[in-house]
């Protein structure tokens, strides 16, 4: 049995509401501790892949917010769906800002989804190199072609058309890189520091 | 006791042997020992018949790189990390969305023991993704290993803003193939950025590489074996910001002057001027050194730049640095100046000029000059021991207060102690402060016979 008496950890003077599993994740040095529009639309855009690769994707996202005691920060489908239309490039643009524990939990969830999707992403991006060393183009994998189709689907149908024409993210074949291209970053969040170099990869170029 | 510490991965395998350094752990019969001393470093790729292999140098640019391209492939942001081009041994380029190429320069030993000219060569190794992925996990897997090499850690920072476009530049100058031995032969040339390691290291490398000739690097130049932590100050200086400041850098300079002067003791060792270039951070830190000159490169173990050192392993990233020129006069005095106004090459319209504003009012400068020569008078006690004049170089601001001072000579460093000099020295005007105030320099001289003599500094020391 375990004895414990209640008493706060010294060493975590914030700890009111704070998850302990965002303490590997460091502070940036960014004006209000708000995310620049890069690190909102790589999230959000990371979201939009896993979602792509299985059909339950968001109900996950929020399975995991619970799992992971995050629901303090993200709160219910809603909460969430404001959160990801802080990504400029979509239809539903809002202008609210999301906070850096906000982007810290997202950031949490999506690398934790993507450890359980790891053979999956492995086996995409072995296929697409298979494919594309012989010069076959990637609709004649069936697994890989949902997963293209799908991405196409959902980037059409959030994202503002206008907005990410100025990106040139115009053509399927652009969309369909832009896919590959997500997908090796989701393998790299899998890894041991996975989470680490994907947060701290989200202010490259951002801080002074 | 040797021992060996393996990260696998499917398509890498990386594989480390090395010893427990027994000096440092007392408790070396745990359960798994510490791997503190590294002799040899093998990753075998699946994309490449054979391992690459080197010493410590070779593994910690590989950790480097390949951290700083990890970074780079989830932000598509450069990262001057992973292309360390003039000196770093392993760099890393993308050549598209799926392909990668891992460049390493010299560095390593064909397992086939082939001649010098051989060895000295360059490999480039395509990785696909997921390949680059193993490379990166195998890596982290390392660093997350507290019982192998701790002092090398994973260190993540965020590329700052300015060093995308610069770098955009360097990565389309990137020529591959070409850069091999040139580059070699510079970095062979004492770049040190790492103290050099305690002589048992070094003989425990030498053991190793003369009954195995796959493992260590041949390290044909005696500047390689005496410096083996080799980093190229130029790259370096030219990945991260330089730090202008002209106030900053006169703020830096003094500090160089203060961390080296009072340690560098063995100043009859040096027969002629050696020189050398440093990387300063904005705290002071002396981040990295390059002999100028062939004795600098002799006579580095009897100066204190390597003990001076830095370790580069805990700096943060894209630190932006400030280079100066050292001397080590043969007189046995320091002389430490900005290197912009040394590098002809970078003269720009104030190269010649003092840093820091020098006082113009002439009347003023004779009253400050009469001013010292009366304080210097009343501080100066002391029955001279020297016999020989002493000559300094002595800087106060408008109101007569000493700035800094620099002996002009051995004797003159020798008998500090003898003069008033050093308790004059206002503390406030240490460098620590952030001085703008201009101030008038003197050339001041102390005889045997006690006569003092204050006369305007002309420059040309």
């Amino acid at each position: 049995m375990n004895v414990s008496a209640s008493v706060p950890p010294l060493n975590s003077p914030n700890s009111d509401n704070i998850p302990t599993i965002l303490d590997s994740l460091p502070d940036p040095e960014i004006t209000e501790q708000l995310c620049p529009s890069r690190t909102r639309t790589q999230i959000d855009l990371m979201l939009l892949a896993i979602e792509a690769l299985e059909l339950t994707g968001s109900e996950a996202i929020l399975s995991f917010a619970e799992e992971l005691d995050l629901k303090g920060i993200i709160k219910n489908r809603v909460n969430l769906w404001q959160m990801r239309s802080s990504n400029p490039l979509r239809r539903a643009y809002i202008r609210r800002p999301l906070t850096v524990l906000e982007a810290k939990a997202l950031v949490v969830i999506t690398c934790y989804i993507t450890r359980r999707l790891t053979v999956l992403i492995r086996q995409l991006l072995t296929i697409y190199q298979q494919l594309a060393e012989k010069q076959i183009p990637p609709e004649q994998n069936l697994r890989l072609a949902t997963y293209l189709e799908r991405f196409r689907a959902h980037f059409k149908s959030r994202m503002n058309p206008r907005r990410s024409g100025a990106l040139s993210l115009t053509s399927d074949e652009k969309l369909d890189e832009l896919a590959i291209d997500l997908l090796g970053k989701l393998l790299f969040c899998t890894g041991t520091a996975g989470m680490q170099r994907y947060w701290i990869s989200l202010f490259d170029g951002e801080v002074e | 006791m040797n021992i060996q510490r393996k990260y696998s991965l499917p398509n890498c395998t990386l594989l480390l042997e090395g010893f427990t350094d027994v000096t440092k752990n007392v408790n070396y019969q745990e359960f798994r020992p510490e791997l503190s001393i590294l002799v040899n470093a093998e990753c075998y790729l699946s994309s490449y018949t054979q391992p690459i292999s080197g010493g410590r140098e070779f593994f910690e640019s590989l950790v480097r790189a390949v951290s700083g391209y990890a970074q780079e492939v989830f932000s598509n942001v450069p990262n001057p990390q992973a292309h360390n081009e003039d000196s770093g041994i392993v760099q890393l380029q993308q050549l598209d969305s799926n392909k990668h190429r891992l460049i390493i320069h010299g560095e390593i030993t064909p397992t086939n023991n082939q001649s010098n000219a051989e060895a000295i060569s360059e490999i480039a190794i395509d990785l696909n993704t997921v390949q680059l992925f193993d490379l990166v996990e195998a890596i982290d897997q390392f660093f997350a290993d507290s019982q192998t090499l701790p002092e090398l850690s994973l260190e993540l920072h965020p590329v700052i803003r300015n060093y995308g476009g610069t770098s955009e530049l360097l990565m389309k100058q990137a020529v591959p193939f070409t850069v091999g031995l040139s580059t070699l032969a510079v970095a062979a040339f004492a770049f040190t950025l790492v103290p050099p390691p305690k002589i048992q290291h070094q003989n425990v490398q030498e053991d190793q590489s003369s009954t195995k000739n796959t493992a260590v690097t041949p390290t044909n130049t005696p500047t390689t074996s005496e410096n083996p932590k080799i980093e190229d100050l130029e790259a370096l200086i030219k990945t991260v910001p330089q730090i202008t400041d002209r106030n900053k850098i006169e703020e830096l300079r003094r500090r160089v002057y203060n961390q080296i002067d009072p340690v560098w003791k063995n100043r009859s060792e040096v027969t002629e001027d050696i020189v050398y270039r440093l990387g300063v951070s904005a705290d002071g830190s002396i981040v990295g050194y390059k002999a100028i000159n062939q004795k600098a490169n002799d006579l580095v173990n009897q100066t204190p730049l390597p003990s001076l050192l830095y370790n580069p392993v805990n700096r943060v990233a894209n630190e932006p640095l400030a280079q100066f020129k050292v001397v080590f006069k043969k007189e046995g005095v320091l002389d430490v100046s900005s290197w912009g106004e040394y590098n002809t090459q970078n003269s720009n319209q104030n190269s010649n000029k003092p840093i820091r504003e020098k006082i113009k009012d002439a009347i003023l400068v004779k009253e400050l000059q009469e001013k010292l020569s009366q304080s210097i008078r009343q501080n100066w006690s002391a029955r001279p021991t020297f016999d020989k004049d002493l000559k300094y170089r002595v800087a106060v601001n408008k109101d007569g207060v000493i700035s800094f001072y620099e002996p002009l000579h051995q004797d003159a460093f020798k008998y500090l102690a003898d003069v008033p000099l050093k308790h004059m020295l206002s503390p406030a005007n240490t460098p620590t402060g952030n001085n703008k105030e201009p101030l008038a320099h003197f050339k001041v001289v102390f005889s045997p016979k006690g006569d003092l003599e204050v006369t305007n500094w002309n420059g040309g020391d």
